[in-house]
């Protein structure tokens, strides 16, 4: 068996009836990690000792039938903009290198408490924003992976971790996850604690996650939230709402065309499809959250810049001074519309079950200086519609192309629920080339 | 105020707080950031007009 090709929920049943030991699988992963990550550069740190360690207590339970949770044995890589207890924290800046918490994030003890193993650090951009780290796409070591989760989506992709943590302001966790042909999961904002997470934009910031198919996401979700996501009682037709304004407008020709052939495919297996009409407040919706997302900034790194804006890097620096430059009024206005923004939005759901819209405007862009337009992503981030971002084919490049599947705040169980059937018909099942 | 004002204004605040020469390359910036803040008034204006 190759332990490192199994999906996070395969190998969690696995462990759970003692067909796979958590030591050898993590042994196996760490092993990959030292064969492959000079070429992917998704790690920041690698507790290769901590999660060995770890491993054997967990083996040892399991051999005597004590399972402490779902997750138990699993081992998970953290975006580095995430506290974990003596494990250093970078926030993907140099001004931290040496930062090492004294306490788990809340998702973190979550995590640890349903049995899961914190395998190491992943890449973030600087302050989880748009300049770039180091890390490269496993489908074309010379394409990005997206970002601000750059190092997380790679490490899944790459087969480095099942799971792995991320999280999401504007695009950072649907854009890697479509980038890397993977699964992510941007759930409601209140559903996961973003204790022990640095702040890009509070009112914005939500704590999610990769894998490799619906059914990892559902997992770790509910190690997150420690809330179960059990598939509502449903009996009728699921209904997908496809949104074609702007998306089809603002993605590639290629991009746009991948997408119609998929709604199709969706439909022609019996999956009911609408076209939606999005509110007139859309077309501000990009103006709101970037408002919004300037100033947080500006509030949040109002000790950090004093004294250190030579060290920040271009569009980090951007964004907070910019910030630093809006009133209460024109903050406080944003929030308004963002309010009415959400109102309005939530009425879409008057007609369809769930959204799908296209995961990004193209594949992953070509360079590392760059991490991609996240522009597909906002509109859910702002509306906190829990979104699910399912891989479906590959370009004509050999880069993956994906969905995005959208349910009302607090639905992440009908959202689970489609993303399986979806899924499940889409059929993806391709692996990358360069590092298999 | 028109998105011309709004431009101009930031750059005022910016010269004050950072700089004349910071201010300057923040100017693509703050030229976005005056887009994004015109069309959040344009549409406020528009739900304030609405009864």
């Amino acid at each position: 068996m190759n332990l490192e090709n199994l999906t996070l929920s395969e190998v969690a049943g696995l462990i759970r009836d003692r067909s796979v030991s958590p030591v050898e699988y993590v042994q196996a992963l760490l092993n990959r990690i030292e064969r492959i990550d000079a070429h992917v550069k998704a790690w920041v740190t690698v507790d290769s000792e901590g999660a060995l360690k770890e491993a054997r207590a967990l083996e040892s339970e399991a051999l005597r039938g004590n399972f402490r949770g779902p997750l138990h044995g699993i081992p998970i890589g953290v975006k580095d903009i995430i506290y974990t207890r003596g494990m250093r924290t970078t926030l993907g800046s140099p001004l931290f290198k040496h930062f090492i918490p004294n306490s788990d994030a809340i998702t973190v003890a979550n995590l640890r408490r349903q049995g899961a193993i914190i395998l190491g650090k992943t890449v973030t951009t600087e302050f989880a924003t748009f300049d770039p780290g180091p890390t490269h796409n496993p489908w074309n070591l010379r394409h990005t992976p997206g970002g601000s989760s750059s190092g997380s989506a790679a490490a899944v992709a790459a087969r480095m971790a099942p799971g792995t943590l991320g999280s999401q302001t504007v695009g950072s966790i649907g854009r890697p996850a479509a980038y890397c042909g993977i699964t992510g999961l941007m759930p409601t904002q209140a559903r996961v604690s973003r204790k022990g997470v640095f702040p890009v934009g509070w009112s914005l910031d939500h704590v999610g996650c990769f894998g490799r198919s619906t059914a990892d996401l559902k997992l770790l979700f509910e190690g997150l939230s420690l809330e179960r996501a059990d598939a509502p009682a449903i009996n009728r037709r699921l209904k997908l709402g496809v949104v074609q304004q702007f998306f089809y407008e603002n993605a590639t020709p290629e991009a746009r065309s991948m997408h119609e052939a998929v709604v199709s495919k969706i439909q022609s297996a019996g999956i009911e499809i609408e076209e939606i009409r999005l509110p007139e407040i859309f077309e501000i919706q990009s103006p709101i959250l970037m408002t919004i997302m300037r100033a947080e900034m500006a509030s949040a790194h109002n000790e950090i810049h004093r004294n250190n804006s030579e060290s920040y890097k271009v569009k980090l620096r951007g964004l907070v001074e910019t910030g630093m430059l809006l009133d209460a009024g024109s903050y406080l206005n944003a929030r308004r519309l963002r309010r009415i923004y959400q109102t309005e939005m939530s009425q879409l759901f008057d007609h369809c079950d769930l959204l799908i819209s296209l995961g990004a405007k193209d594949t992953a862009p070509e360079g590392l200086g760059y991490t991609g337009d996240p522009a597909f992503s906002g509109p859910w981030t702002l509306a906190d519609f829990p979104t699910v971002t399912l891989p479906h084919s590959l370009a004509a490049n050999g880069m993956p192309v994906a969905i995005q599947l959208s349910a009302p705040p607090m639905q992440e169980s009908l959202l689970f629920h489609g993303a399986g059937i979806v899924e499940e018909i889409l059929g993806f099942v391709h692996t990358p080339p360069v590092l298999v | 105020m028109t998105e011309e004002e709004i431009k101009a204004r930031l750059r005022l605040y910016a010269v004050e707080q950072f700089g004349e020469s910071r201010a300057e390359e923040l100017a693509a910036d703050i030229d976005k950031t005056a887009s994004d803040l015109f069309a959040l008034q344009q549409h406020t204006i528009q739900i304030e007009d609405e009864p």
